[in-house]
């Protein structure tokens, strides 16, 4: 196992090497100069071509690649070019936390409602339960997020005034921080914060699990040791939340996976809705400006995070699975 | 089967949690203390250094936290501010008389020596301050003694004045090798720093000590919501008390039926035009482009598209300059007329297009894709000019690729604006001289260069309207610019906000002014 986890780290390094040099070219080939972009409109030539020599970007592009490289081997991801010079690792570690408390916040939601309802919806095929369900799930992943988003502060903040339109509270950690000292008001105004965004991010992974779930479900449920378990006299419970979920949740597993990776990159959107501080802002508005150095570290630092979960899920797999062995 | 039961309980707990809040405050509010004034703004600021400045909001925290020499009242003329006079002794030079007993946030006393730094760095060859161009006409600034500052200019250069808004930074600070003033700034305006939640939220704090007067209010906390629905809805909920532009036409039709809101809406410094690539046939002709003039429907697109937030433009003048003049037209819609004058240039219609000497009258239209009414209005033009016999290609790209083929001169007809124009030479110098480093349209008269020339080096603001409506009717006549819309300029905020004036620029000054009445 540990020989198997040790290989997978090496092929992480090949493979963040690769997304370096990935984007590094692709961020050169299409138009677009961070120099003429910072400078603005009323910038002349000279002006441009001067700054492009402050910048190191009149170099060639190989001698570009290695000093990054070598730089990024040492932790060291350059500084921002529109964000005054700020550190990119500085600017993606206050910025990381926001998103990964948003996507696991959302991911539980999704777990939460998207396996009790799929499991529901194949032990009792064909019932109203499950019509119900994939109806729902079907206008689920039908609905654009931008306008779930729109409408959830529509009604919310505007017409229920529960909940603000955006923003995020303090951060879970010193939240449950203070709840253990005692306050419990932190907690309810992050959770308060939360809420929208969370559930706005979560749909789609809810109607991902829960579709999964029920055919992983249904599989299962039809399969000869599960008649045997059920011969034997064992508790639909039993049956149902033993035998079969555990085995009907490996597949599952892999979405969750996915979709984890997917959250942390793709909360752009409900980000954007609700103000939420996160790296895919950092992201979008750093590839509308060509601030390499920021485009550069938050690929790497996403690649990094998408390889992580990744090995997590297929360790998790041999946890879940005692046939499956890793060496 | 355990971590879904956890799950689970983390989930009811949040809904329970997530129920309902403390009374009738939003958690926005229960953060700050009475009397901050809660600003929503579109994006986070890049610097808060004003020297540095380039986004809308470092330019919004330029004004709180610095003065300029100057400041632009709500008409865009400079006003005594950290200068309390100046004069000419000769049209190169002007003398600053500096206000006395002036401290910067940190205690430290603002003398001549920050007003030099603060020009020096901008103008040093290496910076990279966006704006360094409108101060290159600088040939020297000097000190004469604590209070008084001199600078030389290598030809007059009337602009000047309008552009000495910009926050004078600490010297004592900015020499320090760390950039801190990019991320902790620290100036002499009527709010003081506090601190800044990136991506999130820039707090400051009533400077007492202001010599303006301190601020009435407690602080002004001003909040990153990108998106402009968001924005509106969260003034509306009353999580913001003041949102501006940009905002969308359809959420300002809902606000103003709001109760408890504040709308107003203003011409704003801004155009949005057509950049008309004169070096390429059929563009090139003069002819092709008063044709076009006259089958672009401004009105239309003002009323449709911009739903009325945006106003149908005359001339390359804005109605928010003291140069503007109704007088000056560029040619008006008439398709009737736009057809008569193409075929009296020798095109001619075949299969329901116009060529002439076998070639069509093709054109391709070209925008960004960022601005969703923009790509609208491209849309529209190609229906219409399709229908009287134009053959027309539109594409639309993200900002970087776009405005780098624009700078370069590889596009026919772009779709862009300007913003900020505080003076005609702003919009008309760079742009429309034949050397000009913005002249991407490649337009070239001899008349126009002179005439700029002028209008740059007099210091009489009568005499250069006169010239600046000259050159808007040459402009108009030869259109190598179509100018569409006059950005329009609205604020939203409640009612419980008194004393707020709005200025086109988008500037935040008065809320050192304000009152608030929670």
């Amino acid at each position: 196992m540990l020989g198997y986890v040790a290989r997978r780290l090496a092929q992480m390094i090949v493979v963040l090497l690769g997304i370096s040099v990935l984007v590094f070219a692709l961020l050169h080939l299409v138009p677009g100069d961070p120099a003429a972009i910072l400078l603005g409109q009323q910038a002349t030539a000279q002006d441009i071509v001067r700054l492009r020599h402050v910048m190191g970007l009149d170099r060639p592009l190989w001698d570009q690649f290695v000093r990054y490289v070598t730089r990024a081997a040492r932790g060291d991801l350059g500084t921002s070019i529109f964000l005054g010079g700020q550190p990119v690792t500085a600017l993606i570690a206050t910025r990381l936390p926001a998103t990964a408390e948003l996507a696991l916040t959302a991911m539980a939601c999704a777990v939460a409602i998207g396996v009790p309802v799929g499991v529901v919806s194949a032990v009792r095929q064909y019932s109203v339960i499950d019509i119900v369900g994939m109806a729902v799930t079907q206008v689920g992943i039908s609905m654009p997020v931008f306008w779930l988003g729109m409408l959830l502060i529509l009604v919310f903040s505007l017409e229920l005034r529960w909940l603000p339109t955006f923003g995020r509270g303090a951060p879970l950690t010193a939240a449950f921080a203070a709840l253990l000292a005692g306050r419990g008001a932190p907690l309810l105004d992050s959770a308060r914060h939360l809420a929208m965004p969370a559930m706005t991010l979560a749909l789609s992974a809810v109607v991902l699990i829960t579709r999964m779930v029920r055919s992983a479900m249904l599989e299962v449920l039809g399969q000869d040791y599960v008649r045997t378990a059920r011969s034997k006299g064992l508790s639909a419970r039993a049956v149902t939340y033993r035998h079969a979920l555990r085995n009907a949740v490996l597949p599952v597993l892999t979405i969750v996976g996915l979709q984890a990776g997917a959250l942390l990159g793709g909360a752009v959107v409900t980000a954007t809705i609700f103000g939420w501080p996160g790296v895919g802002q950092l992201l979008i508005n750093a590839i509308g400006q060509r601030d390499f150095p920021i485009i550069q570290g938050t690929a790497l630092v996403t690649a990094l995070v998408f390889s992580g979960i990744n090995l997590a899920v297929d360790i998790a797999y041999a946890w879940l699975d005692p046939r499956i062995r890793y060496g | 089967m355990r971590v879904v039961t956890m799950c689970l309980a983390v989930a009811c707990l949040a809904a329970a949690l997530a129920a309902r809040g403390p009374a009738g405050s939003s958690p926005a509010e229960g953060a700050a203390p009475a009397g901050t004034v809660r600003v929503g703004l579109d994006v986070d600021a890049g610097t808060g250094d004003p020297r540095f400045a380039l986004d809308s909001t470092a330019y919004r925290v330029g004004e709180l936290v610095y003065d300029g020499l100057v400041y632009l009242d709500a008409r865009e003329a400079p006003q005594p501010a950290l200068a309390v006079s100046w004069d000419n002794p000769a049209p190169t030079t002007w003398v600053f008389h500096l206000r006395r007993g002036v401290t910067f946030h940190d205690g430290q006393p603002f003398t001549a020596d920050d007003v030099v730094y603060t020009f020096q760095t901008i103008l040093d060859p290496a910076s990279k301050a966006p704006y360094r161009n409108l101060y290159t006409p600088i040939a020297r600034i000097e000190k004469v003694d604590a209070y008084t500052v001199r600078m030389t200019t290598t030809a007059p250069y009337a602009p000047l004045l309008s552009y000495l808004n910009i926050g004078i930074v600490p010297r004592h600070v900015g020499e320090k090798a760390d950039g801190s003033l990019a991320s902790h700034p620290v100036g002499t305006g009527p709010f003081r720093f506090v601190s800044w939640d990136r991506g999130s939220k820039i707090t400051l704090a009533a400077n007492a000590a202001y010599w303006g007067g301190s601020p009435k209010v407690a602080g002004v906390v001003l909040a990153i919501v990108p998106d402009n629905s968001a924005r509106a809805a969260a003034v509306e909920a009353g999580d913001l008390d003041l949102v501006h532009s940009p905002l969308s036409p359809q959420d300002i039709a809902r606000l103003r039926k709001a109760n408890g809101l504040v709308v107003t809406k203003m011409t704003g410094l801004g155009i949005t035009y057509l950049n008309i690539n004169t070096s390429v046939w059929p563009l090139s002709d003069v002819k092709v482009r008063r044709a076009l003039a006259m089958l672009t429907d401004r009105q239309a697109i003002a009323a449709d598209i911009y739903q009325g937030m945006d106003t149908a433009a005359t001339s390359v003048l804005t109605p928010a300059l003291w140069a503007y003049t109704p007088s000056v037209r560029q040619p008006a819609y008439n398709p009737a007329r736009a057809r008569a004058l193409l075929e009296e240039d020798g095109f001619t219609l075949r299969n329901g297009v116009y060529e002439k000497e076998g070639k069509p009258l093709a054109i391709q239209l070209w925008t960004h894709s960022e601005d969703p009414n923009r790509v609208q209005t491209v849309e529209f033009l190609q229906n219409a000019w399709q229908r009287y016999g134009l053959s027309v290609k539109v594409q639309t790209s993200e900002w970087p690729t776009f405005s780098s083929a624009v700078y370069a001169s590889k596009h026919q007809v772009a779709l862009l604006g300007w913003l900020n124009i505080v003076d005609p030479d702003r919009l008309l110098y760079n742009q429309f001289t034949t050397s000009g480093g913005q002249n991407w349209e490649k337009y070239s008269n001899p008349t126009v260069d002179a005439l700029l020339e002028r209008g740059r080096t007099t210091l009489d603001r009568t005499a250069r309207a006169r010239i600046y409506r000259e050159v808007a009717q040459i402009l108009a006549n030869d259109q190598p610019y179509d100018v569409l819309l006059y950005q329009g300029y609205v604020v939203v905020h409640g009612a419980q906000l008194r004393g707020f004036v709005p200025n086109p620029s988008g500037s935040l000054k008065t809320l050192d002014a304000v009152t608030l009445g929670r």
